[in-house]
């Protein structure tokens, strides 16, 4: 009983210390903007996408499943994204089509060394 | 809210030993004196000489980094100072006052097409400062006393502040010491292991009076 103890106060202050060697957050922010007259832009779908999903996943495009958020009345967005590697895609998609007008896919390729936030401030192109 | 309920109650109890347990005790001798005999009013004076008990300590900084701060604030430890009364000799009444500084580096990187078709990439670099106080009251139950060693476990219940420059926040917590030692009869050093707000481990030095 004593041991079982003793083991479990070990295994404690393990589990503690490799909580340190997990992958790191940071927090993804920015702005949408419209390329045509500068105004912000609501409803438009942010995507982080890591190089790890992106092989496996075997459509490109096909964004269902990542660490995403939709762009608020300010045309603001802000989530935290967990990652492991030096760099991903930051992907851009209009998916309430013509609703506030429609707008083109955009993506941005982002490194990511030692940051704790990244902010992507884009200006999306209107659908002729 | 039935967690924070349960808290509250703990919290007013350990309060209530610290402020009226000596006065209570205090009475309690005045009316054991006058049955005991000579010897044992001489043993018990020895054993109740040295009832105070002051510590100033440091503890680890791994479960405040991990677990109390926010994410990506680190610190180089916890300091504590902390106030003891013996009321009998396998129990133990007091306060403790903990600071934890720390900092967080903050790496930001900014990509930017608003003006123009490229994006342009900027990168900042701050130092965000954020210091944490807390004060709890604590008892510890003494599983050996021969009056030079001490054993001990115990438990404190307090409340935590956290500043930084725009913000502030308070949060009730819990501190378990699994296993404490201390040694000497009035300077006093000693080391603990736990889980909170002294850190995981935890080393100090005191003076009983």
């Amino acid at each position: 009983m004593k041991q079982i103890s003793i083991q479990g106060i070990f295994l404690f202050i393990c589990a503690l210390f490799a909580f340190q060697s997990c992958s790191k957050k940071l927090l993804l922010s920015g702005t949408v903007t419209s390329a045509d007259n500068g105004q912000r832009i609501k409803g438009i779908k942010v995507s982080m996408i890591k190089p790890s999903l992106l092989y496996a996943s075997d459509t490109f495009y096909k964004t269902e499943g990542w660490d995403h958020v939709i762009t608020n009345n300010k045309g603001e967005f802000s989530f935290d994204v967990w990652y492991e590697t030096s760099y991903g895609w930051v992907f851009f998609e209009d998916i309430d089509s013509m609703e506030n007008g429609f707008y083109k896919n955009k993506s941005v390729r982002i490194g990511i060394t030692s940051q704790n936030e990244i902010e992507v401030n884009i200006k999306l192109d209107k659908v002729k | 809210m039935k967690t924070i309920t349960i808290y509250n109650v703990a919290f007013a109890v350990i309060t209530l030993f610290t402020v009226a347990a000596p006065a209570t005790i205090a009475a309690q001798n005045n009316t054991e004196q006058q049955t005991e005999t000579t010897a044992e009013v001489q043993k018990k004076a020895i054993s109740l000489t040295n009832i105070h008990e002051v510590n100033i300590s440091y503890g680890d900084c791994f479960f405040a980094n991990d677990v109390l701060l926010p994410y990506n604030y680190t610190t180089f430890g916890i300091f504590s100072v902390t106030y003891q009364y013996h009321l009998k000799k396998w129990l133990s009444v007091g306060a403790t006052l903990s600071y934890i500084p720390s900092h967080k580096e903050h790496y930001k990187t900014i990509y930017d097409n608003t003006g123009g078709d490229d994006f342009l990439i900027n990168d900042e670099h701050t130092t965000l400062y954020r210091n944490n106080l807390s004060f709890a009251t604590d008892i510890r139950f003494y599983f050996y006393n021969n009056g030079l060693i001490r054993m001990y476990g115990g438990v404190a219940l307090g409340y935590m502040f956290e500043f930084s420059k725009d913000d502030f926040k308070s949060n009730i917590f819990f501190q378990p010491t699994f296993f404490g030692f201390s040694v000497g009869k009035k300077f006093v050093f000693g080391c603990e292991v736990g889980c909170g707000l002294k850190g995981i481990f935890n080393t100090y030095i005191g003076y009983k009076f």
